[in-house]
C-alpha cells in the first residue's frame, strides 16, 4: 500500500491504543519469546496492510482483533505444518515439561503460569473465544469478529470454558 | 476462580514494551516492500523454467529442419506455455482471505487453496509431465542422427531416463499430498466444520495445533547442536566446479574457432577422383565453381549461369549471397562427388568446407551453363566432428588471453562457494533430548532408539536408527559434515550406554 501520513497516523494510534491486546493475543497463540515477536510483527503488518479496509473507528475494536486472530491462526497452522523448524512430542512427561517451561517464559505468578498452561491446550478456535471472553467481549462481538454464529460461540465457549477451568484445576501445585 | 477474577487477572498481566512510531513504520514499510519482492519473485520463479524451456526449444524448432524433431519442439513450447497458465491461473483461482477477514472466512479461503493445491498435484501428470515428456522424446527421436547404433541406444536409454524422472517426480507430488497437504485438508475441515456447526472439533486432526509444538531454539536445555558446513569445504567443490565451467568454455572457443583447419592445406586436398573425371561436365563445372568460390571472384561465378538464373540471380545477389555463405562455413576444402541425386533430383555433391559440409545441387543446360544450384548443410554426425590435435589445443586453451579470465572464474568460485555456506541449513541437530532430522520437524528421543546400524555407500556413512517397533530412520552424515563436531556432540549429549555410542568410528576427523 502507499501510505500517507493520515495513514501513518491512524495505524500508530491503532496499534497505540491496542497493544497490550495484540501482545496477549500474541502470548495466547505463541509458545516461546522469539515466536511471540515474529507473531507481534506479523499481526502488526496485516493491521497495517488491511487498515485501507477499516470504514469506521467505531468498529476499530472488532476489526482489530479479527486481524490478530486470523493471523495468530493462520501463525500457528504455518508452524505446526512443518514450515518452519518445529518438533512435535508425543511424549506425555516431556510435553509437561515443555509447556510448564512455555508458561513460566510468560509469567512468574503461578495463576497465569497455569491460565497459560491451560490455555496452550486448547484447539486455536477454543483459544480465540477464550482470549476475546477475557477481553470482554460480547457474543455478539465475538460472533462478529470470528465469523462464528452467535448461537455457536454461546455453546463453543462454554465447552471451552468447562474444558480451561477442568485443565486448571489439574495443573500440578 | 470465577469469570471476573480470570478477565482481571488476564487483563493485568505485566506485557513488554515493544517498539513504536518512526521505527515500527520503518518496518511496516521494510515489510510492505519484501512482501512485494517475494511475490514478483514467486511468479519469476514459477515461469522462468518454462521460459527457459520454451526458448530453448523455440529455437530448436525454427533452426532443425527434421520434421518430426520440429513436431517435437512445438509440442514441448507448447507444453512449457500451458503449464504456465495453468500454474498462475490455479493461483489467482485461489486468493489468500483479506487480511480483516472473519476466521470462518479465512479458513474457507485456505481450504479452497489447499484443494486446489492437492488437485494441482495429484493431476500432476497430466498438465505437468506428460506435455513435456512427450514432446521431448518425440524431439529426440525425431532429430536425424546417421549412426544407427547410437540412435537407438540414445534414444531408448534417453526415453527409459524420462519416464523413470517422471515416474519418481509423480510419486514425490503424491507423497506430498498425502503427507502434507491432506492432513492440513482435514485439519480446516474440521475447525471449519466446528466453526459452522458449533461440534467440538475433531482431537485426531487438529492434535497438532497445539503448541506442545516445540520450536528448536525454544529452550536452552533442548537446544541442539547444528553443524555448519566449512567454508573450505564446500569450496572443495565450488571452485573447480566454476573453474571447470572455465576449461570447457575455452576448449569450446579454441576447437569453435576453427583455426587449427586452416593450418590444412586445402588444394593438395581435392580427390583425385574429381581431377580424373575431366569428362564429366558436371564434374567441372561443379569444380570450376567451387575454384571461383575459393577466390572470391562472384562476377565469373555469374558467367557460369545461364540467361534464366542470371535473371534471377542478378550480380549483387550472387555476391551477397556467396559471401554469406562464404562468412557461414568458410572455404570449400574438398569437394566429393558425384554423390547421387540431390535437390530435385539434380547432380548432387558434397563440399567440404572449413565449418562444415554442404550438399550442392545443380542442372547444367545443353551448353553447360548453370541452370540451377541448391545449398544444404549436411549434419554431421558424431563420429564425424573434428577432432584437432592435441599439441595445437593445449597451449591455445592456456593462451594469456585465456588465462587472463582465470582469476575472475577462481574468485566466481569462491563466491559462490560463500553464497551456499551462507544458504545451506544442515538436516541434523543432536541435543540432550535426541536427534533432530529433516531440519528439525523429526525427533527421534534417546529412548526410543533400541539399536544403530551402520550404513556405508563409498564415502558417505550414515546410521540406521532403529525403533522397537522395528520402523528404521536413516541418520545422513555426509561428506560435508564436520564429523568432529557430531561426534563431539553424540559424546556429549548421547545416554551412556546408548547404541549410537558404538558407531563414533565411523566419523572421521576431517
Amino acid at each position: 500500500m502507499n501510505s500517507t501520513p493520515a495513514d501513518e497516523r491512524k495505524f500508530l494510534e491503532l496499534v497505540d491504543e491496542n497493544r497490550n491486546r495484540i501482545l496477549r493475543v500474541c502470548r495466547a497463540y505463541s509458545w516461546n519469546s522469539a515466536d511471540r515477536d515474529d507473531l507481534y510483527q506479523e499481526i502488526l503488518f496485516q493491521i497495517w496492510r488491511a487498515l485501507p479496509g477499516l470504514k469506521e473507528d467505531a468498529y476499530a475494536n472488532t476489526w482489530l482483533y479479527r486481524v490478530a486472530i486470523n493471523t495468530a491462526i493462520s501463525f500457528v497452522r504455518k508452524r505446526s505444518s512443518g514450515s518452519d523448524r518445529v518438533v512435535q512430542f508425543e511424549n506425555a512427561e516431556l510435553t509437561r515439561t515443555i509447556e510448564s517451561q512455555q508458561a513460566a517464559e510468560v509469567s512468574t505468578d503461578e495463576r497465569m503460569v497455569n491460565l497459560y498452561n491451560a490455555i496452550y491446550q486448547l484447539d486455536p478456535l477454543e483459544r480465540a473465544l477464550i482470549t476475546l471472553f477475557l477481553e470482554d467481549f460480547t457474543y455478539a462481538q465475538i460472533a462478529e469478529a470470528t465469523g462464528i454464529s452467535a448461537n455457536h460461540v454461546g455453546v463453543m465457549l462454554h465447552r471451552a470454558k468447562k474444558k480451561l477451568s477442568g485443565l486448571m484445576k489439574d495443573a500440578p501445585k | 476462580m470465577n469469570d471476573d477474577e480470570l478477565k482481571k487477572l488476564w487483563q493485568q498481566q505485566p506485557l513488554g514494551d515493544p517498539p513504536l512510531g518512526a521505527q515500527l513504520m520503518t518496518a511496516m514499510q521494510k515489510q510492505t516492500s519484501q512482501l512485494r519482492r517475494s511475490l514478483l519473485w514467486r511468479d519469476v520463479r514459477e515461469l522462468a523454467a518454462c521460459v527457459i524451456v520454451g526458448v530453448i526449444f523455440g529455437i530448436y524448432y525454427f533452426t532443425v529442419h527434421a520434421p518430426v524433431a520440429r513436431l517435437g519442439a512445438l509440442i514441448t513450447v507448447a507444453g512449457a506455455i500451458f503449464i504456465a497458465w495453468k500454474t498462475l491461473h490455479a493461483r489467482r483461482a485461489t486468493p489468500t482471505a483479506k487480511p480483516d477477514a472473519t476466521v470462518v472466512e479465512s479458513l474457507r479461503a485456505e481450504l479452497h487453496s489447499v484443494r486446489t493445491q492437492s488437485q494441482l498435484l495429484r493431476s500432476v501428470a497430466w498438465w505437468y509431465l506428460l506435455p513435456l515428456a512427450i514432446g521431448v522424446i518425440i524431439f529426440v527421436w525425431g532429430m536425424p542422427i546417421t549412426n544407427l547404433v547410437f540412435y537407438f541406444v540414445f534414444n531408448i536409454s534417453f526415453t527409459l531416463f524420462s519416464l523413470w524422472l517422471d515416474v519418481k517426480i509423480y510419486r514425490l507430488n503424491q507423497c506430498a499430498v498425502s503427507e502434507q497437504l491432506l492432513p492440513i485438508e482435514r485439519q480446516l475441515e474440521s475447525l471449519l466444520r466446528s466453526a459452522e456447526t458449533g461440534e467440538p472439533v475433531d482431537e485426531t486432526h487438529v492434535a497438532s495445533l497445539r503448541p506442545i509444538v516445540l520450536s528448536m531454539e525454544a529452550a536452552d536445555k533442548v537446544k541442539p547442536v547444528e553443524f555448519k558446513v566449512d567454508f573450505w569445504q564446500l569450496a572443495l567443490y565450488g571452485v573447480p566446479g566454476i573453474v571447470g565451467i572455465w576449461f570447457f568454455l575455452m576448449v569450446g572457443l579454441t576447437v569453435g574457432s576453427g583455426g587449427w583447419k586452416t593450418k590444412e592445406p586445402a588444394v593438395e586436398t581435392f580427390p583425385p577422383a574429381v581431377r580424373a573425371e575431366e569428362t564429366n561436365r558436371y564434374s567441372v563445372v561443379a569444380q570450376k565453381l567451387v575454384d571461383l568460390l575459393n577466390t572470391g571472384d562472384y562476377a565469373a561465378v555469374q558467367k557460369l549461369y545461364d540467361a534464366n538464373m542470371t535473371t534471377v540471380f542478378p550480380p549483387k545477389e550472387t555476391a551477397d549471397f556467396y559471401t554469406r555463405l562464404a562468412r557461414g562455413f568458410g572455404k570449400i576444402d574438398n569437394i566429393e562427388g558425384l554423390t547421387g541425386k540431390g535437390f530435385r533430383g539434380w547432380t548432387a555433391f558434397r563440399l567440404h568446407c572449413q565449418r562444415g559440409e554442404l550438399t550442392m545441387s545443380l542442372a547444367l543446360d545443353a551448353d553447360d551453363k548453370i541452370a540451377g544450384i541448391y545449398f544444404k548443410p549436411v549434419p554431421l554426425t558424431y563420429s564425424e566432428w573434428p577432432v584437432p590435435p592435441i599439441e595445437w589445443l593445449v597451449p591455445r586453451i592456456f593462451s594469456w588471453r585465456h588465462l587472463v579470465w582465470l582469476p575472475a572464474f577462481f574468485l566466481a568460485g569462491l563466491l559462490y562457494s560463500w553464497l551456499l555456506q551462507k544458504t545451506t541449513e544442515r538436516a541434523v541437530g543432536i541435543s540432550a533430548l535426541g536427534i533432530h532430522l529433516h531440519k528439525g520437524q523429526n525427533l527421534i528421543l534417546w529412548d526410543e532408539i533400541k539399536e544403530v546400524r551402520p550404513f556405508k555407500l563409498l564415502n558417505i556413512r550414515s546410521l540406521w536408527l532403529i525403533r522397537e517397533s522395528g520402523e528404521k530412520t536413516l541418520m545422513r552424515w555426509t561428506g560435508l559434515e564436520r564429523h568432529s563436531d557430531l561426534k563431539t556432540a553424540v559424546e556429549s549429549f548421547a545416554p551412556a550406554d546408548h547404541p549410537i555410542r558404538k558407531h563414533l568410528s565411523l566419523l572421521r576427523r576431517n
